[in-house]
Formats: structure tokens, sequence, C-alpha cells
């Protein structure tokens, strides 16, 4: 098992070193250059900022060095942002990101869940119906659309909630929601697709035919074995939502980090650019692993098939 | 068994209605305001009292990247340093106010200016306002190792200032060349493949061993605390105006020098001595102004706070005013409609104009005809009215509609044109072109039937729309094919800046209130000329202009190359001068909207008959 850990953990680092190299070398791919007004600049303003940031270094130098500072955490500067760094605006704005996120798990998945064992317990019956239509919708409505009709209609409409803005916890419901339906859907087409299966599987009959009470065979036997499907997706489901989203964080003024993903990319600020990339994709890849090992431990055959490559 | 057999459904309901229960709590909770964010504010409470709450809610599109005033080049910055920072003057609907100078004399060649400092005007942190505050920030800009990129602010008009920036500049070239001569080369190399040396750079000829060039050279003096002189290399009559612009903000040396690397970046890291003072700055969320009590006319400032959201989304910044927790927004081309009719939608000129662009390099739009043809063939009120119905203005010049003559002038250059010419430049005259292009075409030597070209545009919607809207126009009225080539904002500078193109549609604001800020981009040598056109008579008047010795026989000469560049040339072809739409709360008084530097004066204004 510790073998099989390192192994996946060699092979992490592996995974963001690859994706910290080819974030580097796309970069130099956008148009145009990373200062704000490259009409304005003469020589010697770009020769300063080179220096500043380091770009008056030939590039191999460069990789060199922004390695060297990845290694020690340090994203650098951000171009447009005078005198910030790309830590601390992920300092800032991820907290934001990650608790409108967690909110929406923790909100979204119970229901999900809900929803799915309900419609499989009553498949065919009105309450499935219901649900699956419900999941469906969330499914195929753009999150943006909800958005906006949230904040029209229970912000500006009704006033229910704060139509945009950041400050108390009012201010985070309408975002949570909007990406909570998501969640709902998804987890509630999973839930039920596995709980299906897990009903109609040979040890479950085994398990009513010892005379087990209904009740003790869906909780014990049913949902639990249902639920591993969750646990293969739920870790990467965390992390693209407390990741941040930038339709949701431009749509309810929400100073969280998905904006700056497009918007580093649009202002070309090179560090920033390259900072989120490697943030979000460590996020993503650490999700993965921890659920590898997850697998490992709940499933044997994993660790020993894993092993003898 | 059988009560097992219910309880598990029973708990399945329980936990979907504390869900639901929860959410809907959530509502309850917050069922009045739709401004919670705010309600330390007290603007709930107090609405039964008839005194208005002075506090000012608006929004910023963005995070604003830079305060500091030397260095910042975004609009953002730039709006809110004029309201927490104040030069020698500002600039309200009246004209040129007193501002950290109460008053000034100039001499009569209009070379010197002498500026009395207002003696109470002092920092947030107690220190005075000094006239040695003012000199130290203009040599921070002036100081090529700054690398500000409005350096040009300052040594385009102060006298000795260009020398100081020349010598600053040529000692980093000089570093630089001679600790890392391959970028030095990169960044230097000619067309013909030969790099200058640093001298020649900075100085445009060879010097040997340049004399240095120290700040105490350059025409500023600190005759005492109080008392500021500068002199001028040209008298320019928007000078004193340009003093309000940030470039131009005092420093203070002391407290800079002590915050150096966060320098601007919390409000705490900076000083104030305007109207207002930073109180809060929630990165990429929220900007607090407060009411600067030891500003030296506080008692003109009624506003005790101002507010700014950030918010990025038009939708939602509509929504945000609709639900009455901003007092002002602006108004997108497709909100437009809806909101014409409202007894508080506003236009105001921009002054933005967008023009296409001529690659005179390139057949056949070398010749004049052609491009008469292809600019006469559209119907401009057609196209503002239809695609961008703001407000926005159809363009007959190079200069727009509402532009001063001269800062301080009681005529605008269009006005003063038009009388001089009879008219307008030219009209859109669709019958005209016809017979124009098939003149020019044959001039060129290019087979009428054969003839298409490329517009390139941007890739907004509104910009997709519009020249969709060209491309119908030209092909109806010409019968020729013209294809689009729409990109992004950065990749169409690019292309034009590199000349790749036929056709271009650019835009261009004023950096200050002055023809020249228009008339200097169609110079031989402006590196704004993309289409590189050139005509000696236009460069001779544009010179001629500058050098003049009156204000009328300025704007005379102006006027007269304005009609080289369009009536004659048709250099550039004018399409419209962009207004913006906005709604704004009918109690927000005396907000006054500018045109240049920061974009609205908060000093003067208040809040009156909210609460009625």
């Amino acid at each position: 098992m510790l073998r099989y850990t390192a192994r996946k953990f060699a092979l992490m680092l592996f995974t963001l070193f690859v994706i910290a190299t080819i974030t580097f070398f796309l970069i130099y791919l956008l148009p145009g250059g990373p200062y704000q007004d490259p009409t304005k600049i003469t020589p010697t303003v770009k020769a300063l900022f080179d220096a500043k940031y380091g770009l008056d270094k030939p590039v191999p130098i460069q990789y060199l060095r922004y390695l060297e500072n990845l290694i020690h955490g340090d994203l650098g500067q951000s171009y447009k942002y005078l005198n910030r760094t790309v830590n601390d605006i992920i300092a800032q704005t991820f907290p934001v990101s990650a608790q409108l996120g967690l909110q929406a798990i923790l909100f979204g998945v119970p229901i999900g869940l809900i929803f799915g064992i309900l419609s499989a317990l009553f498949r065919g019956k009105a309450v499935d119906y219901i649900f699956v239509f419900i999941a469906i919708l969330g499914v195929s409505i753009p999150s943006f659309v909800l958005a906006a009709v949230f904040q029209y209609f229970l912000g500006l409409k009704l006033g229910w909630f704060p139509v945009a803005r950041w400050g108390t916890f009012a201010h985070t419901i309408l975002p949570s929601l909007s990406l909570a339906v998501g969640v709902i859907a998804l987890i509630t087409r999973l839930m039920r697709t596995s709980m299906l299966d897990v009903l109609g599987s040979d040890y479950l009959r085994t398990a009513k035919a010892k005379g087990l009470s209904n009740g003790v065979v869906i909780w014990k036997h049913g949902i639990r074995n249902a639920l591993l499907p969750i646990v293969t997706i739920f870790g990467t489901l965390v992390v693209d939502l407390i990741t941040g989203s930038i339709i949701i964080e431009q749509i309810f003024a929400v100073p969280g980090v998905g904006k700056h993903y497009v918007n580093s990319i649009n202002t070309n600020d090179y560090t920033l650019v390259m900072g989120l990339t490697i943030f979000y994709s460590a996020m993503f890849i650490f999700a993965i692993f921890i659920t590898d090992i997850a697998y490992g431990l709940v499933d044997p055959r994993i660790r020993t098939t894993g092993g003898k490559e | 068994m059988k009560r097992t057999n219910k309880w598990l459904p029973a708990l399945l309901v329980l936990v979907l209605a504390l869900a639901v229960g929860l959410a809907g709590c959530g509502g309850n909770q917050n069922a009045q305001p739709s401004d919670q964010g705010q309600n330390n504010t007290g603007d709930q409470g107090q609405t039964a009292k008839p005194a208005d709450v002075q506090e000012l809610h608006l929004m910023l599109s963005d995070e604003p990247p830079a305060l500091d005033a030397q260095i910042t080049t975004d609009q953002l910055s730039i709006l809110l340093l004029g309201a927490v920072q104040e030069g020698l003057v500002r600039v309200n609907q009246d004209g040129i106010q007193p501002g950290i100078a109460e008053k000034w004399d100039v001499s009569q060649d209009g070379l010197k200016y002498t500026f009395h400092l207002n003696k109470n005007a002092k920092w947030s942190n107690g220190d005075p306002v000094t006239a040695q505050d003012f000199s130290d920030a203009w040599e921070r800009a002036a100081n090529a190792e700054n690398a500000s990129q409005y350096a040009s602010m300052i040594t385009d008009y102060i006298k000795g200032a260009k020398e100081y920036y020349d010598y600053t500049n040529y000692l980093v070239l000089k570093k630089q060349y001679e600790t890392d001569k391959a970028t030095y080369e990169k960044n230097n190399k000619q067309d013909d493949g030969t790099v200058p040396t640093p001298d020649v750079v900075a100085f445009g000829k060879p010097v040997k061993d340049p004399q240095p060039v120290t700040w105490d050279q350059v025409g500023v003096k600190v005759v005492d605390p109080n008392t500021l002189e500068v002199e001028l290399t040209q008298a320019v009559p928007y000078w004193l105006e340009l003093t309000s612009f940030p470039t131009y903000l005092p420093i203070n040396k002391k407290f800079y020098e002590a915050n150096k690397d966060k320098y601007a970046t919390e409000p705490q890291y900076l000083l104030y001595n305007g109207p207002f003072v930073l109180q809060e700055w929630l990165h990429d969320q929220k900007v607090t102004l407060t009411k600067n009590p030891t500003y030296w006319d506080a008692n003109t400032v009624k506003l005790e706070k101002i507010t700014f959201d950030i918010v990025k989304d038009s939708n939602t910044e509509l929504n945000l005013y609709e639900a009455g927790d901003v007092d002002r927004t602006g108004l997108t081309r497709e909100q437009v409609p809806q909101y014409k009719d409202d007894p508080n939608f506003k236009t105001f000129p921009e002054m933005a104009h967008f023009y296409f662009e001529f690659n005179t390099k390139v057949k056949p739009f070398d010749n004049a005809k052609v491009r008469k043809a292809i600019s006469l063939a559209i119907d401009r009120k057609a196209y503002v009215d239809t695609i961008l119905n703001n407000g926005s203005e159809p363009a007959y010049g190079l200069v727009p509609n509402g532009f001063l003559a001269y800062s301080g002038a009681t005529k605008t250059f269009r006005e003063l044109s038009e009388a001089k010419y009879g008219g307008p430049l030219f009209k859109d005259d669709p019958a005209q072109a016809k017979q124009l292009l098939a003149e020019g075409l044959q001039e060129s030597g290019i087979d009428p039937k054969s003839f298409k070209f490329e517009l390139l545009g941007d890739d907004t919607d509104t910009a997709r729309k519009g020249n969709e809207f060209l491309k119908a126009m030209w092909e109806q009225n010409l019968g020729i094919k013209v294809d689009l080539v729409q990109v992004p904002f950065k990749e169409r500078l690019k292309r034009s800046r590199e000349g790749n193109f036929q056709v271009v549609m650019s835009g261009w604001g004023p950096d200050y209130n002055d023809p020249n800020t228009w008339l200097f981009l169609f110079e031989t040598n402006s590196p704004y000329n993309d289409g590189k056109y050139s005509n000696k008579t236009y460069d001779e008047l544009v010179a001629k202009a500058r050098a003049a010795k009156t204000v009328d026989e300025r704007v005379d000469y102006f006027i007269q190359a304005e009609k080289v560049l369009i009536q004659d040339d048709m250099g550039i072809a004018p399409v419209y001068y962009r207004n913006l739409a906005s709604l704004q709360r009918p109690y927000v008084k005396g907000l006054f909207e500018k045109t240049f530097g920061a974009q609205f004066e908060y000093k003067w204004a208040y809040i009156e008959g909210k609460n009625q």
C-alpha cells in the first residue's frame, strides 16, 4: 500500500510539472505582451519592466527560475495589479469561492442523494418522474441562465435575497443555490442509476431471502454500496466547485477567484494565468490522488494490479 | 420490523423538509433588505428622517489595478485618485477651480506660472502639502528609471524636463547595454538590422560623454514651501488643466520612501490630500471613500461617503440599480431601447471617435478616390441609430462634436470648422461614391469587377453587428464584395501596428483638452498612424499650429490641417463619435462627468430629495 501511494504521489508531482511546463510555453503564444497598453511603452519602459519581471533573461533561464520559485511556493507578481502578488490574489479570492462551493456541496449533495434514492425506490411512480424531471432540468439549463433568473425573480422582483454583491451570509445564498442546482441534478441521476443497479443485484436478493427487514436491506446493503460511484466523483466535484465559477461570480459580483481565470488571459497577466492554472491543477490532481488512495483502501484489486505493472 | 420499514422514508422526508426549510429560512432572514452588505450605513433605519444621508452608491467595472499616481495608466485608478488626491487645480462645469494652488500668476508670454499654494492643505498624516511635494512627484515621473508611462505629460511641457528624461533614459539604456546586451539589441534593433548605441537611442544622435542633467536644471523651482514656479517650453492653452491629471499629483516623498514596496496597494499605504480618503479597499469586491476631515475645503464637500461595488456584469449592474442598491449605472447598447424614455436616462458624449484607417501602403488604398468612395458609401446616421442606439453621433471630421477649440474656449472645434468651410467636411453620398470608386480603380489599374477588400474589426457583439451592417452597405452601394476579419481587441491592435490590414476600424479617446490630441495622430511619424498616411501640407499645418503665438491662430491651423486630412485626402474616414448612456437617480446632484482624466468629479456632488 505504501509503495502504491508513493507511486501515485510521484505521478502526481510529475503531472503537475508537465502542466506547469506546458502552461509556461503556451503563454508565449498569446497575442500581445503582458503590459497593459503596449502602444504607450517605450523601449526604456520595456527594459525596466522586463528586468522587474525577469523577462530580460533567455526563455530557458526564465523557465528554470520560474520552476525554482514554484518549488518555493512563490507564484510571482501580477502584471496587471501593481505590487500585488499572485499568492496574495489567490489568498484573498479563493476563500470566497471555496465558501460558495462548499455551501453548494453541503446543500446540493444531500438533496441529490435523497432525490436519487427516492427515485430509485419509487421507480416508475410519480415521485420518480418528478425528481428525474428536476434532474434533467438542472443538467440542461446553463448556470448563467439560472443565475440570471434567480437574480431577477428572487432578488429583484420578490426581494427575498440581495440582488448581488458580497458581505453577509444572505449574499451567499443565490450564488450557492445557482451552483447547487447542477450538483443536485448530477447526484440525483448518478445515485438513482447506482441504486437501481444495487437493488437488482444478487446479494440484495440474498439479504432479503435471509429475512432481513426492508429498512436494513436498503440502508445497510443498498445505499452504502450505491454510494461508491458518488465517492468516485466527489473529490473532483468538490474541487470543481470550490475553485469558483466565472459566470456565477460575474453575475453576483462575488469577489472570488473564478473570474480571474478568464480575465487574466484577456489581460495577458502571464504570472496570474500560470499561477491560477497551477493552483487549479494542483487541487484537481490532489483530489484524484486522494480518490486513488481511497480506492486502494476500499478495493484491494486496484492496489495489487497497480503494483504489478 | 414494521417500525423500521416506516422509519426510513420518514427520515428521508424529514431531511428533505429540513433542507427546504433551511433555504426558506435564509429567505426570511433577508426579507426586506436587498442591500444587507451596507446595513452599517444606516440608510434603512433613517428613512423616516427628513435629512438626506449624504452617501453615494456607485460601481466600478473592475478592481482598480494601481493607485500610484505617477505610475497608473488605467481609467478606474485615475477615477479614484481624482477623488482622494488633489493637484494644483480641479475642473468642474464652471471650468478650472483652485486645488492645492489657491491662486496663480501667468507671465505675459504664457511660459511661466507661479503657483501660490494653500497653506491649509494637508496630507492625511498631518504633513503640509508643499511645493516640494509637487517637484518631487514630477521628478519621479520624469525620471526614466521609474518607467512612468505618462512621463510625456511632464516632459512634453516643462522646460528642461525632456533633457532630464533623455539623460536618465540614457543611464538606464547604458546600464542594460553593459549588463545585458542581448536584450538591449532585441529591444533597440532598427529595421535595417543595425543596433544604435544608448546615446543615439536616448538623444537621437551620437553624444560622446553626455553631460549629466539633474532635476535642478529643470524649470520647476521651489521658491518656498508655498510657492512653486514652473517654466514651460511653449505656451499651450491646456497645460493648466493638465495639472489635474494624476501624473501631476504631488507625492509625500518621506511617506513614499518608507512604504516603497507596498505603496498604494492598501489604504494605509497611501496618503490623501483630496476631498475624500480611501477608507476601505476590499480587493475585487468594494472600495469605500469617506469625506476627508483635514481637506482644506472640507466645508464645500457635502458627501460623507461614496461606495464603489466592483460589478462586472452589465445586467447585474442594471438589477442593482433597479433594486435601489446603487444610484447610477451605465447602459449597454442592448439595454438602451428599454430605458430610452426613462426620466433618469442620460447620454454623455464620451468624445471617443471611431474611424476607418486605410493602409495607404497597399493598392488601391493609396488612391484618395478609392478611400473617399469607401467613406461616402455608408449611411452613418443609419449606422448609429440601428447599431449603437445610445445617442452616438455620425462623424464628419476628425475632432468630435462638442470638443472645445481649446481649453477654456466658448466655441467648439467643429463649429469653427463649419463656419470656415460652410458646413461639414463631407456628406454621405452613395451615388458619388460609386463614381469615385470607378475612377479610383481605373487610376490604380485594378479591374473593378474583381475588386474586393477586407475590413478588420473587433469581435465584440456590437462590433460584429456593426461590421455586418457596413459590409451590407458597401456591397449594396458600391456593388463590390467585402470580407470581414473579426479578431479580439489586442489582436486587432497588433495587426494595425504591423500594417497587416487593408481597412481597419480604429478608435481613439482624447488625452487632454486640445485639438492636438487628435491632430498629432496622423502626422507622418506618429506611432498611432497605422495606415501610414502622409501629407507634407498636413504635417506643416500641424507643426505651425503648435508653434502659433495665439490660441486663435493655433486653432485655425488645426482646422486647416483637419480639412486636408478629411476633405482633400480622406486619409482616414470618420464614422461615429461614441456616446455613453446611463441611468442616474434624480436625487444625485452636482455629479460632474468629465471627458479627460478622472471620469467624474465628486467634490461638489451631493444627495438631495432621496427621502421625499
